[in-house]
């Protein structure tokens, strides 16, 4: 997942790379030193050509300034010095391009080597033409006048010398050599001062012969010096290789543009899935907006939900408590009057039998009455006397007095035992709930044990052994009744956890101003989850139906209404044991408050 | 299984955990039966494994086991001696399943009147007397098909003024029996009058008025007629009265549980096919006799039941 923004961030440089080097490339193919090229192409030229001007009209003119040719000559040795150095666009472009320069340098170098020389010489040629005339003026000033031969013979060779120097005849080559030749046989009597400038003016002869054709024959060369022809080549030559950069360049171009176009395409691609996702994103986006308000609403409606349900949690466990309040009243009602209603039966049948019982006895009694009366009697009559014996003897046995006597003994013994039994229940009864006497008082808390205990005898009966490890205790502040009730509820759950025959110790202690009952049987004990939970509304072992949960719940509330504790500790299989800590007295801030609680529980 | 010798006093056996109870009892009632004692449930178990019993007579709070469950116990021990329980208080559950599970005779309060009493142990005793071969103790978990001819089957009537109620009825008897229905008193003894009826179903009280005030005339005039009660409100002295006054063969309490209903109702038809077969049975199940003038029926209706028993006593 990293890997990937990191792959396309470098495709994305690479394609960008590959674009930027494309367009320079192309920049570069293109323009190159174009420009540069050119305009040493057309320096070259330009300096050819003047240099071409000068040496023509050098041909033409003989009194043209040699400083203009020098200079020519001089400013192209600079250019081929230049180019030597290499210190031309032109050089490194492309080795044919380098050839081509090469060349055009070599023939510019031959040129430049012959122009220098052409130069020499023609100044040789101009000077031997300047003083040609002059020479001859010496020659005829000191020739005497009589030497017409060799005056005429000055003055032809002076002229044809002239001519040929210049503009050269067919036949003047021929004339000078045989002027120059007969020259040359003049007599040697001739004064020094005509012998001198005559030794002169015929070598000057000879030197216009000697450079007069080579200045003539090299003249074409020089115009025809095929440097020219080398510019051209080098031109055609960078022309050449700039074709083949523009072609270079032209297909670089298809390139880029290819290459763009799969840009494009790779960017129209990005852009669609790019489109695509903001798509799904939008969609997923709009979906959880959705789904976000459902959510609010769902919330919205299952908070009300919870709310009211809460509020109808919080009157049901009211009523559930007054409930559970009522069941366990319900229950003792049920057990007391069971028990009231046991003896109260066995007494009201004993009753029964035992008016029945009089019923026979008081005949019985008659019997003997009468038979005594008729015993009595002066006129008694024997065999009447006879008969009321046999009937009363008869009556006797049935009615087996002294039988009856025992019965009735027995029934009445029975009654009294019963009317005890229910005397000491309503006693019980009274004592448990304290309805009788004030809401807050001082309280004799081993009492209020022994009164559970009565309660709840039935549900102890013979299997469940109570041992009272009962401790001296002050009177204690607290609601009797509602202790009371606290006290049966745990012994009931004591005796309820002992399956079969077991034991409940009791066992109560003054800890300074506290007092701590303990309450511990013998049954099957709970687990720590139990442990932890018990006190707990609703929580409950019994099966449904049995019990609501609220009994403990319940029996906490009322010990915390009287600013006590309540504890538990237990293990599973070996008992449970609670410990309820209760306070002497009752705060007094809390007094009333407590009061009011426990009024409105 | 009668008596063993013609003029033998017939045996009852009182179970308590009180001893002056049992000599009281034993007292009142040794001249004509031949008593027996047990003081508490398992005692009493003992006693019917050795020794016919014509009538038993349980406490229902004893240490060990309440007498609902011995006298379920009895009942498959020896189904043909009468049940009895003698409390002095029992909750509503234990009321119900004296009914359901029991199949009591007769629910008596501590402190009780001895001649009631007497009454009542002759009437047992009387029942006793009675084979009950045939009654088996009704196979209710079992799922067989109910009978193979639905439309000759007796039917089964409810009466309930709820319509929704009644449709509940329908969703679930529909397909068990043949169902009538009516919303009144009135109403439910002119369906009597009609139709051949086997079973009816009740809350404890209709339009104010207690249900056992039409099911006692009933059940006194029609005998085989078996009663069952559906109800939420469910009350310890209505089902008394409904044990010893109209004889109710269950008592279910709401919310109707569709399998529940289904199997009792199918237990009921059996009950009134077999009471049927022997009517004899049918003394098994007498009602206490109450002056009919103190019931909250009219005159008009009760002539109406009256008649109704001599129509059908020609059939």
């Amino acid at each position: 997942m990293r890997v990937k923004p990191i792959l396309v961030g470098a495709a994305a440089l690479l394609a960008v790379a590959g674009f930027g080097f494309l367009v320079v490339a192309i920049q570069a193919l293109e323009q190159g030193n174009e420009s540069e090229v050119r305009a040493e192409l057309r320096t070259f030229d330009r300096l050819g050509a003047h240099f071409n001007e000068e040496l023509a009209r050098a041909r033409l003119y003989v009194d043209v300034q040699q400083d203009d040719l020098l200079r020519h000559i001089e400013r192209m040795r600079e250019l081929a010095s230049r180019l030597g150095d290499g210190d031309t666009p032109l050089r490194g472009l492309d080795p044919r391009v380098d050839a081509a320069l090469d060349a055009y340098l070599a023939s510019l170098r031959e040129k430049i080597d012959l122009a220098t020389e052409y130069e020499s010489r023609n100044l040789a040629l101009i000077n031997a033409l300047e003083l040609i005339p002059w020479e001859s003026d010496r020659i005829l000033e000191a020739l005497p006048d009589e030497n017409r031969g060799t005056r005429s013979l000055v003055l032809a060779l002076n002229k044809e010398v002239l001519t040929y120097g210049i503009l050269p005849r067919p036949d003047n080559l021929g004339r000078v050599e045989d002027l120059l030749y007969e020259l040359s046989h003049v007599p040697p009597d001739l004064p020094a001062e005509v012998q001198n400038p005559l030794v002169k003016l015929s070598s000057l002869g000879n030197a216009v012969l000697i450079q007069k054709p080579w200045v003539q024959t090299n003249m074409e060369t020089l115009l025809a010096h095929p440097v020219g022809g080398k510019l051209s080549d080098l031109q055609s030559a960078y022309n050449g290789y700039r074709a083949e950069r523009l072609a270079l360049a032209g297909q670089y171009r298809w390139l880029l543009v290819g290459y763009a176009a799969a840009l494009l395409l790779g960017l129209g691609w990005l852009g669609w899935r790019l489109r695509d996702s903001y798509r799904s994103l939008d969609l997923a986006n709009t979906r959880l907006h959705e789904a976000n308000r459902d959510l609010e609403e769902k919330v919205a409606e299952r908070t009300r939900h919870l709310e009211d349900t809460l509020a109808e949690l919080k009157t049901s466990q009211t009523q559930l408590i007054q409930s559970e309040k009522m069941a366990s009243l319900g229950q003792m009602v049920a057990g007391v009057s069971h028990e009231i209603n046991t003896p109260l039966g066995y007494v009201r049948s004993n009753n029964d039998i035992v008016a029945e019982s009089l019923d026979e006895l008081d005949a019985l009694l008659r019997s003997y009455r009468d038979t005594l009366a008729m015993l009595n009697r002066p006129d008694a009559d024997l065999d009447e006397a006879a008969r009321a014996m046999q009937e009363l003897e008869t009556l006797q046995r049935e009615v087996d007095p002294d039988g009856v006597w025992d019965e009735l003994r027995q029934l009445l013994a029975d009654n009294r035992h019963g009317l005890a039994q229910i005397s000491e229940l309503v006693g019980d009864l009274k004592d448990f709930s304290r309805l009788d006497r004030s809401r807050t008082e001082y309280t004799d808390l081993n009492a209020g044990l022994d009164a559970a205990l009565k309660i709840c005898r039935n549900v102890l009966k013979d299997r469940i052994e109570v041992v009272r490890r009962y401790g001296e205790l002050p009177q204690v502040e607290c609601a009797p009744s509602q202790i009371n009730q606290v006290f049966l509820n745990l012994i009931t759950n004591a005796a309820q956890a002992i399956e079969g025959e077991g034991r409940i110790v009791l066992t109560t202690r003054r800890d300074g101003d506290r007092v701590v009952v303990r309450i511990r049987d013998t049954g099957s004990g709970m687990d720590e989850e139990t442990r932890s939970r018990i006190f707990d509304p609703f929580y409950t072992t019994k099966p449904v139906g049995e019990g609501t949960g609220l009994g403990l719940a319940i029996c906490y509330r009322i010990v915390n209404e009287h600013d006590g504790r309540i504890v538990v500790a237990s293990a599973p299989g070996k008992g449970t044991e609670f410990a309820i800590v209760l306070p002497l007295r009752q705060p007094d801030e809390r007094d009333s408050a407590a009061a009011a609680a426990t009024a409105e529980a | 299984m009668s008596h063993d010798t013609p003029n033998a006093k017939p045996r009852v056996l009182f179970v308590d955990d009180e001893q002056r109870i049992l000599t009281s009892l034993k007292m009142l009632c040794r001249r004509d039966y031949d008593v027996r004692i047990a003081h508490g449930g398992e005692a009493a178990l003992e006693v019917l494994r050795n020794a016919p019993v014509d009538v038993i007579v349980s406490d229902q709070r004893m240490p060990g086991m309440t007498g609902i469950e011995l006298l379920r116990q009895a009942r498959e021990l020896q189904p043909r001696a009468m049940r009895l329980l003698l409390t002095g208080y029992a909750d509503l559950n234990a009321i119900i399943g004296s009914i359901n599970e029991g199949e009591i005779f007769r629910f008596i309060s501590k402190p009780w009147s001895n001649d009631d009493l007497k009454a009542t142990l002759a009437q047992a005793a009387e029942a006793a007397g009675i084979d009950v071969a045939d009654e088996a103790p009704a196979p209710e978990s079992g799922g067989d098909a109910p009978a193979a001819a639905p439309d000759s089957q007796p039917g089964v009537l409810v009466l309930e003024p709820d319509e929704t109620r009644r449709r509940a009825f329908r969703d679930v008897l529909g397909d068990e029996c043949r169902l009538f229905e009516a919303e009144t008193l009135d109403g439910a003894v002119e369906r009597l009058q009609q139709h051949d009826i086997g079973v009816i179903i009740s809350d404890v009280r209709v339009q104010g008025t207690p249900i056992v005030d039409l099911l006692n005339p009933l059940k006194r005039y029609q005998p085989h007629l078996v009663s069952m009660i559906l109800t939420d409100r469910a009350d310890a002295h209505d089902a008394i009265e409904l044990i010893n006054r109209s004889q109710v063969y269950r008592f279910l309490l709401r919310p109707l549980r569709p399998a529940m209903c289904r199997i009792s109702v199918r237990s009921a038809l059996q009950q009134h096919a077999a009471l049927k077969r022997n009517p004899e049975r049918t003394r098994r199940h007498r009602v206490q006799e109450t002056d009919e003038r103190a019931g909250g029926l009219g005159e008009g209706l009760v002539n109406r039941i009256r008649m109704m028993r001599s129509r059908l006593g020609l059939t």
